[in-house]
C-alpha cells in the first residue's frame, strides 16, 4: 500500500470527505482506464467509474489491510463491477456505434500515412469485432488480452473451468482473426 | 494433424503453451496448410492490437464527480433502473404486426378521398409501426446470430474438455506402457493396466472361440 493510501483510508472510514476526495482523485485514472477497456466508450466508462467508486465507498469497511494492497482490492472491485455492468448493458451496447475517440487516442508512431491508415482500419475492425462478440467470449478476451490477467484468475472471476477459459479465448481470437482475414481479402479484391 | 484439430491449438501456440509433441505436429501442419497459417498470423495481429489498447485520460472533473456521487449515495446501494421488455420479443413483434393491420384497416375505412386529422394520424402511426417492426426484425436476426455463436462455444467447450481427458488418459497409458516395457523388458504392460472391464473386453473367451 502506498503511504498516502495508508494515511487516507482510516480518515475515510471516519467520514473525512476531504480524504475520500483525495483517495478518489488518486485512483481515478486507473479505474477509468479499466472501465474504458471494458466498455470501449468514454461516456459509458465515465458512468462505470462513478459506479465503482460508489461501490467502494459503501464497502470500504470490508477492506482489510492484511488481505493485500488497497489498489489490488480496488481493481478487483472495479473488475467485478465492470463485468456486471457489461452483462447488464450488453444488448444496448451491441446496437451502439464505436467510440470515435478510440482512433484519436492511438499513439502516432511516425509512420507513413498509408501505414497509419491501415493500422487504424485494423484497430477499428478488431474493436468492432470485439463489441460484436457474445459476452461469454468477450469477457475472457478482455480479461486476458486487455487486462493481462492470468488464466487461473479469469477462471475464478468468471466462475468457469480453466479449460473453458482457454477454449473460449481461442474461439474469440479466431472469430476476430477470421474477420481480419475477410477484410484483408476484400481489400485485396478491390485493389 | 488436420485443420479441425489445428484450429483449437492456434491460441495456445501463440502463447507457447503447447506440449512439445503437439507443437511439433501443429507446426508441421502449418507449413503445409496456407489457411491455418494465415489464421495463425491473423490471431497474432489481433492479440497485438488488443494489447495495444489505448489508455485515455479521464475526462476533466471525473474524480470530483465520482467522489461526490459516492458521498451522495450514503450507505445504501444506488437503485439501478434496468429497462427490460417484460414481454418476449416475438410477442412484441406480433403485437406490432396486428397493430399495423388494424391501422391499415382504419385507413381503408377513412379512405384517402377524405383526408382528416384522424387519417393523417393513422398514416403516421402506420409508418411508426412499420419502422418498429423492421427494428425488431433486425434485433431478432442479431439475437439468433449471437445465440448460434453461444451454442457453438458451449459445444466446443464440452468437446475440448472431453478431448483433453482422452489425451490425458492416452498419455498416462503411454507413460505406463513405457515404464512397464523398461521394467519387464517385454511388451504387454498396457493391457494389465487397463481397467478390469476394459481389459475383459479385449480378452478372448475360450468357451466362445471353441
Amino acid at each position: 500500500m502506498s503511504a498516502s493510501d495508508a494515511d487516507l483510508l482510516p480518515r475515510c472510514r471516519r467520514g473525512d470527505e476531504t480524504a475520500w476526495r483525495e483517495l478518489v482523485a488518486h485512483h481515478t485514472r486507473k479505474v477509468f482506464a479499466l472501465a474504458y477497456r471494458f466498455t470501449g466508450r468514454v461516456d459509458e466508462a465515465e458512468d462505470l467509474t462513478q459506479e465503482v467508486f460508489v461501490k467502494v465507498y459503501q464497502t470500504l469497511d470490508r477492506y482489510r489491510e492484511a488481505d493485500g494492497s488497497f489498489v489490488g482490492w480496488l481493481m478487483t472491485v472495479a473488475r467485478n463491477r465492470a463485468i456486471d455492468h457489461y452483462r447488464r448493458h450488453r444488448e444496448e451496447r451491441r446496437r451502439r456505434s464505436e467510440d470515435p475517440q478510440l482512433l484519436e487516442a492511438m499513439p502516432a508512431r511516425g509512420e507513413h500515412p498509408i501505414a497509419r491508415l491501415e493500422r487504424e482500419q485494423r484497430a477499428q475492425l478488431v474493436h468492432r469485432g470485439l463489441r460484436a462478440l457474445p459476452s461469454e467470449l468477450r469477457l475472457p478476451l478482455i480479461l486476458c488480452d486487455l487486462e493481462g490477467r492470468p488464466y487461473e484468475e479469469i477462471a475464478s472471476t468468471l466462475g468457469i473451468p480453466l479449460g473453458t477459459v482457454k477454449s473460449r479465448l481461442n474461439r474469440a481470437r479466431l472469430e476476430l482473426a477470421k474477420r481480419l482475414r475477410r477484410r484483408k481479402a476484400e481489400l485485396e479484391g478491390e485493389a | 494433424m488436420d485443420c479441425r484439430h489445428a484450429l483449437p491449438l492456434l491460441s495456445d501456440h501463440l502463447e507457447r503453451g503447447l506440449h512439445p509433441i503437439a507443437r511439433a505436429e501443429l507446426e508441421a501442419h502449418l507449413t503445409s496448410c496456407a489457411n491455418c497459417r494465415a489464421l495463425r498470423e491473423a490471431i497474432a495481429e489481433v492479440v497485438e492490437e488488443l494489447r495495444a489498447f489505448p489508455v485515455l485520460e479521464p475526462p476533466a472533473g471525473l474524480a470530483e464527480r465520482a467522489a461526490a456521487a459516492a458521498l451522495a449515495s450514503g450507505t445504501s446501494l444506488p437503485r439501478v433502473v434496468i429497462v427490460r421488455p417484460a414481454i418476449p420479443s416475438w410477442v412484441q413483434a406480433a403485437a406490432a404486426g396486428f397493430a399495423l393491420i388494424a391501422l391499415g384497416a382504419g385507413l381503408l375505412l377513412v379512405g384517402p378521398e377524405a383526408p382528416s386529422r384522424t387519417a393523417t394520424r393513422l398514416v403516421v402511426h402506420t409508418v411508426s409501426a412499420g419502422t418498429y417492426l423492421i427494428e425488431r426484425r433486425d434485433r431478432l436476426v442479431e439475437e439468433v446470430r449471437v445465440l448460434g455463436l453461444s451454442v457453438g462455444t458451449a459445444v466446443e467447450s464440452g468437446l475440448d474438455r472431453l478431448e483433453d481427458r482422452v489425451q490425458d488418459y492416452r498419455r498416462l497409458l503411454d507413460r505406463q506402457r513405457g515404464g512397464d516395457g523398461d521394467r519387464d523388458g517385454r511388451r504387454g504392460g498396457t493391457q494389465r493396466l487397463l481397467p478390469d472391464r476394459l481389459a475383459a473386453a479385449f480378452r478372448t473367451d475360450p468357451a466362445s472361440s471353441s
